[in-house]
């Protein structure tokens, strides 16, 4: 049964060129940045882009033929629901399922989209018109929910699908009109095309010179104003950032917050945590945020917090879990005394496994105390660098629920209320040390900030209790003005006030009345501080209960990087307070994906000691141990023991992630985990020193995890290294690209040669025969062409009696030859044959004399003659 | 072996023709109230920095529609005004035609427009549509196969394939046509009148070979120029050999037989056969009303009846085609002729095959399943020996559905020709039945008697 055609090739060719490859380029654009937003796609935006384009393409192709498209699409989404069915059923695992079958959904979603896109292209008229104008749409939507307000940015983003809407409607009219039989269709594209593109170009000149004026006052007033180039801390337009990136890739809380125009943000997995923190029916997790800093300081000159080191009555507990050996624990004690609480406190632990995390950062809700480096599965090796346990001396009264939270969930209300209740017994602060609570409550004396007291004051007018001044600020934050709209607002974009030197707060307070959580929480700050409240801002990582699935389990992104105030109650100790209008993206962050790790497994040996030898062919390693974990019992000695390591199953790694086993070197400071069955029964007696201990243990004793610590100028140096490769890849990468540029140029160049060598090649080696004739009569046309004498609209004998005539050869005798052999059922006869072998070389020697070199090199270097040659050919052929 | 035929032309109120505004634009214009009306939404509530740009982009949006639009109207509109004003000052120059098939297939014929002085829309189309025998109007075409527009001279030419419903004569009334631009949103359409009488010709197929043998002897004194092969003999050409000029090779042969031949210095060859050819349109059945009959049905015939003439031809013999039309004469052999006067004939309920046909001197006789078998039974009998009797069996123009047929349609769009689109007709005609039957009393007869073939 033949299928007959709708569209030729060349008119499919056209439609993949011209509506093809620029809506996969925009649809890539999108799928990108749905990544940015959405983590259960993983960032793989090239694949899925690639699933879209052979939908696009796939569709192309079929609808060139007469297939039907409602009965073929139902067959294709039927096959696609069974694979996907099937693949549920078929993988191991629950979560492997999950996986698999979330993969092949996207890839089903996005290859369908892409084939209903390719028929809409390829068949109808209508699709194209909605097509366009939903893709226009849609990014009308994105491009307005950018925090970078900047007019160029904004056109820069705008620019493409309003150009692709355009051009979408045109290149799709025209080739649904092009006639399939139409010569020189390429031609025929491309002129039109062209010419379409420039005026599309003069046309949006002139648009977005006309609309300037009105970008520029959306720039001026959302985007930051003018540019504070100069201004300390940061200009207005400059993006703030509650992290940073270090060298290495990880990302750090920054050591200062400073009130910056815009808050840039970011939606990359930073680490994931268990905490083992409940409500009292012991079934409701009860998050709490995880604090990394205390900014104590606020340095008015810059508007910035800062981390104060001389802070009294430092709670903060701030190991490097890089530098403690794995499986060892630190432990300070003394936060605990510092952070004078005693009342409705527990201890609480809690896993942090670290994604993007500096390996040297450590974070935890507060009052942590207790830090120890854990392994992480095999499994998770890849996504995990590093691991840790805390412990922290929680408050029972503390939850990461915002303040607001509770409205509509009765039992989350009832937890606040039963909170405020038991901190309105604090009614004052007569009782704790002066110099805390003048720390505490200082205030700059700047007049700027005697609005914020009075509006402190005011809005508090009616409280008694610290804890109802509390209630009272948030309320205001809360508040409606006069048209029932709220007064503040969320916004990653604060604005900045027309003076440099201005306050931000007031700006903030008196002004814009939006900002994101640096403002809140300076604010709440302030006005507390001007009530005599002690307190401070706390930074860190809120914590967002999003997923039912893993209770105690919480995800944090880059975005929860978050500021927010602890207040002091004597007693009770400090308490998180987050006065901070939700942002509504950071909370409907899509779900945590993937399986959280769960670690099962305690060492029952943990060694840490420097490397004395490695013998890498049997897997091996001597190690002179300083400290060893047996059995969760520590035991130290000033002597070195020597211990023989059997590597050979065993997972090495250092800060950065997975290394393989040339990364040990002697000398090297490692921690060696053993989960060995065998080490089970092996126990330590009362008494026992490590000597006696390793003495017990059969040698060499199998390792399953090995942790390099590096050293601060052992990593520099690999940080100056990776430095150096990757420029050395950059310039190894350009090298490369250069020279095949080179080549390229001089492939093209030499291009009419290569061909003439080729055809050249073959007319002389070819046996005897009809063939023969055609390569020669192929060879010499070529030739002739190069020089400028090519047989376009003349016939074969009027073309070869102008050679003969011009140059003197017998091409007119060949002409009749090959067109006997050609066009005849008869064979050659041995005669002509004869004469066929010395004519090609003949001819060639009559036309270099008759051409200099350099006429015969200048010839063959113009390509326009070759590609004109391959253009008509056809011509030839048909002779 | 089925045929495939040409869509119908459309039958519609030039009124409609006017309406400055295409579909798309209707289209266009709804999406992008939605979209407006949907953006609309979202900038609900002001005071943030997403209200002002979602704003400012749909206005820029907007105002770009708005541009495009003017510019579009404005391109069609200064094509027609120019046009317009040509056509007023009669200086205009429109030339129509109509260009058979160069080759045997099964091509529609070429319209080959050229019109001065006119300017194509910047980035935008011409199209045409014919107006034909009064009430019909074709499908518009398409921009040309080839097309050249002088820049200076502002003359336009161009070709367009044609697809004609049925095989008979037309008369092309008035040219229209339509300046569209480059988003097809707007049309503005100028009729010109053309007088052009041109005709669908039949094509060429391969049937099956006939034994014809002319029953008619003739005497001419005529010399003839053309060398005609004769079956059996190899006569006035000779093999292509080295030394012979290439302009003596005779094409046509070596188009028939690759092989390649030179023509010898011509003979007379004096034919003294002639061949009578007798097809009767004669329709027992009143079936003035229905399409598949009238149309369908009588392009398939048509072409049969050529092409039993192409195959005689090609015997070299001379061919007298009796039409059984009253005001249609004789015809002797003349190809051209032949296709434009099978292409005018039309079923008829008053010549019987009886009384038209000569039996004396009739080489064959043409007949369709729409006689009636007893019109058929004596001719047959009475017949001479070397008559051929050929039956076109004319259901086989439609082809029944199977099984496969209906899997195939559910997954295929089927061709957009005439079998197709009476296919329904045809199976509930209440005539169906007995044309079938005749059709197989027809068969039957003629597997009785020798000399005859089915079609």
């Amino acid at each position: 049964m033949k299928i007959g055609r709708i569209h030729k090739v060349n008119k499919v060719i056209a439609q993949s060129i011209l509506l093809g490859l620029p809506t996969m380029a925009l649809v890539g654009w999108f799928i990108y940045t749905g990544n940015n937003y959405y983590s259960i796609l993983e960032n793989n935006f090239i694949s899925q882009t690639i699933y879209f384009s052979v939908g696009l393409m796939g569709a192309f192709i079929f609808y060139a033929y007469k297939f039907r498209f409602v009965t073929t699409t139902i067959v294709l989404a039927l096959l696609l629901s069974s694979i996907y069915a099937g693949i549920k059923n078929i993988a191991t695992g629950e979560f492997d399922a999950f996986f698999a079958s979330v993969h092949f959904l996207i890839f089903s979603i996005l290859f369908l989209i892409g084939w209903i896109t390719g028929y809409g292209f390829s068949r109808s008229k209508i699709y194209t018109i909605f097509w366009t104008l939903f893709l226009c749409a849609c990014q009308m939507i994105l491009v307005s929910k950018t925090s970078d307000i900047k007019a160029t940015a904004i056109i820069t983003a705008f620019i493409p699908v309003l150009f692709y809407t355009f051009y979408i409607i045109y290149a799709s009219a025209l080739i649904r009109n092009a006639q399939d039989s139409i010569h020189g269709l390429t031609w025929y594209f491309s002129k039109r095309i062209t010419g379409f593109f420039s005026l599309l170009l003069l046309l949006f000149i002139a648009l977005f010179y006309l609309f300037q004026p009105e970008f520029k006052a959306i720039e001026k007033e959302w985007g930051g104003g003018q540019s504070n180039e100069g201004e300390k801390g940061g200009g207005s337009s400059k993006q703030q950032s509650m992290t940073h990136e270090n060298e290495d890739g990880s990302v750090s809380n920054n050591n200062s917050m400073s009130l910056g125009g815009t808050l840039g943000k970011n939606k990359k997995l930073v680490f994931v945590a268990h905490l083992d923190n409940f409500f009292p029916d012991s079934i409701t997790p009860n998050p709490l945020y995880f604090t990394s800093d205390y900014y104590t300081k606020f340095d008015t000159a810059i508007q910035a917090f800062e981390i104060d080191s001389l802070m009294p009555d430092n709670d903060l507990f701030k190991p490097n879990p890089s530098k403690i050996p794995l499986y060892f624990a630190k432990t300070d004690t003394s936060v605990i005394t510092h952070s004078m609480a005693s009342l409705d406190r527990q201890v609480v632990n809690a896993e942090v496994y670290k994604v993007l995390l500096s390996p040297d950062v450590f974070i935890a809700p507060a009052t942590a105390f207790f830090c120890q480096p854990i392994g992480v599965p095999p499994e998770f090796k890849e996504q995990y660098k590093s691991a840790y346990r805390a412990k922290m001396w929680v408050s029972r009264l503390n939850s990461a629920y915002f303040i607001y939270n509770p409205a509509g969930n009765q039992a989350l209300e009832d937890f606040q209320e039963e909170r405020f209740q038991q901190l309105r017994s604090i009614t004052n602060y007569n009782h704790i040390d002066k110099n805390f609570l003048s720390y505490y409550t200082s205030m700059p004396s700047n007049s700027d900030y005697d609005s914020i007291r009075i509006l402190a004051r005011e809005i508090t007018a009616h409280a008694q209790s610290p804890i109802d001044k509390i209630i009272a600020i948030r309320d205001y934050f809360l508040s409606k003005d006069e048209f029932g709209q709220p007064l503040f607002a969320y916004a990653d974009n604060a604005g900045i006030p027309g003076l440099p030197s201005a306050s931000k707060l007031n700006y903030f307070l008196f002004s814009s009345h939006k900002g994101y959580c640096a403002y809140y929480a300076g604010a709440t700050l302030f006005m507390l501080r001007a009530l005599g409240i002690p307190s401070r801002v706390s930074a860190g990582f809120i914590t967002i209960n999003r997923s039912n699935k893993n209770p105690g389990w919480y995800w944090f992104y880059e975005d929860q990087a978050h500021a927010w105030v602890q207040v002091f109650f004597p007693g009770y100790g400090w308490l998180d307070f987050d006065t901070t209008i939700p942002d509504v993206n950071t909370i409907q962050s899509p779900q945590p994906d993937g399986t959280p790790p769960l670690n099962l497994q305690q060492p029952y040996f943990v060694a840490d000691g420097k490397i004395i030898s490695v013998d890498t062919l049997h897997k091996m390693i001597n190690l002179a141990v300083n400290k060893l974990l047996f059995h969760d019992e520590n035991f130290t000695s000033s002597i070195p023991v020597n211990v023989k390591l059997n590597i050979a199953l065993a997972s090495i790694s250092r800060d950065t992630g997975i290394v393989t086993i040339q990364s040990l070197k002697e000398n090297m400071h490692i921690t060696a985990a053993s989960y060995a069955e065998s080490l089970k029964n092996i126990l330590a007696q009362k008494g026992d020193s490590m000597a006696s201990v390793i003495k017990k243990i059969i040698q060499p004793v199998p390792v399953d995890e090995i942790k390099i610590i590096d050293d601060v100028m052992q990593k520099n140096q690999k940080q100056q290294s990776n430095q150096e490769e990757k420029s050395f890849n950059k310039r190894q990468l350009i090298k490369i690209l250069g020279v095949l540029a080179l080549l390229l140029v001089l492939l093209i160049l030499f291009f009419p040669f290569i061909i003439w060598f080729f055809f050249d090649m073959q007319a002389r080696t070819a046996p005897p025969g009809n063939r023969k004739a055609f390569l020669i009569n192929r060879s010499l046309h070529f030739y002739f062409n190069q020089f400028g004498y090519s047989r376009r609209g003349m016939s074969p004998y009027e073309f070869a009696l102008s050679i003969d005539r011009q140059f003197g050869t017998k091409i007119i005798t060949f002409s009749d030859l090959y067109q006997k052999m050609k066009y005849s059922n008869q064979e050659s006869t041995l005669e002509e044959n004869e004469w066929l072998r010395p004519f090609y070389e003949s001819t060639k020697k009559i036309m270099k004399e008759k051409f200099s070199l350099s006429k015969r090199i200048n010839a063959f270097l113009k390509l326009n003659r070759t590609f004109l040659f391959f253009k008509n050919i056809k011509t030839i052929h048909y002779e | 072996m089925s045929f495939s035929l040409k869509p119908l032309s459309i039958k519609s109120k030039p009124f409609v023709f006017y309406i400055p505004f295409t579909f798309y634009f209707i289209l266009f214009s709804i999406a992008t109230f939605f979209l407006w009306k949907y953006i609309s939404l979202n900038t609900a509530i002001p005071g943030n920095s997403y209200t002002a740009i979602l704003s400012l982009l749909l206005k820029i949006l907007l105002f770009s529609i708005l541009v495009f639009l003017a510019f579009c109207f404005f391109t069609v509109f200064l094509s027609w005004i120019i046009f317009i004003v040509a056509k007023k000052r009669h200086k205009l120059e429109i030339h129509f035609s109509v260009l058979n098939p160069i080759n045997d297939q099964d091509q529609s014929p070429d319209i080959q427009i050229g019109l001065s002085p006119i300017m194509k829309p910047i980035f935008g189309f011409l199209k045409f549509r014919i107006q034909y025998n009064e009430k019909m109007y074709s499908a518009k075409f398409k921009p040309a196969i080839e097309s050249k527009m002088h820049f200076l001279t502002g003359k336009y030419t161009a070709t367009f394939p044609w697809e004609l419903p049925e095989i008979t004569l037309y008369e092309a009334d008035t040219a229209w046509i339509y300046f569209e631009d480059l988003f097809q949103f707007f049309s503005i359409v100028v009729p010109f009148p053309i007088h052009d009488h041109f005709c669908n010709q039949p094509p060429d197929r391969q049937i099956q070979p006939l034994s014809i043998q002319p029953r008619k002897t003739e005497d001419e004194n005529e010399r003839i120029d053309e060398l005609r092969r004769t079956e059996g003999e190899y006569l006035n050409y000779k093999h292509f050999e080295g030394q012979d000029d290439v302009r003596r090779i005779a094409w046509p042969v070596y188009a028939r037989s690759r092989e390649l031949v030179v023509r010898i210095p011509e003979t007379l060859d004096i034919y003294a056969s002639q061949v009578y050819i007798y097809p009767s349109f004669f329709c027992g059945f009143h079936a003035e009303n229905m399409p598949s009959v009238q149309i369908l049905f009588l392009n398939y015939y048509k072409t049969f009846i050529w092409n039993i003439i192409r195959d005689i031809q090609l015997k070299g013999f001379q061919i007298h085609l009796i039409p059984d039309s009253k005001d249609q004469p004789e015809l002797v052999n003349e190809e051209s002729q032949f296709k434009e006067r099978i292409a005018a004939l039309e079923w008829q309920n008053e010549m019987t095959p009886k009384a038209f046909v000569q039996l004396n001197n009739a080489a064959a006789i043409i007949i369709s399943s729409l006689c009636p078998a007893d019109e058929i039974k004596e001719l047959l009998y009475q017949r001479n020996e070397n008559t051929l009797c050929i039956l076109v069996k004319l259901s086989t123009a439609i082809q029944k559905a199977g099984i496969l047929h209906f899997m195939s349609w559910l997954f295929i769009q089927q061709e957009k020709n005439e079998a197709e689109k009476y296919r329904a007709g045809w199976q509930l005609s209440t005539l169906r039945f007995s044309i079938l039957e005749n059709e197989k009393k027809l068969i039957a007869l003629f597997n009785e008697h020798t000399k005859t073939i089915i079609l």
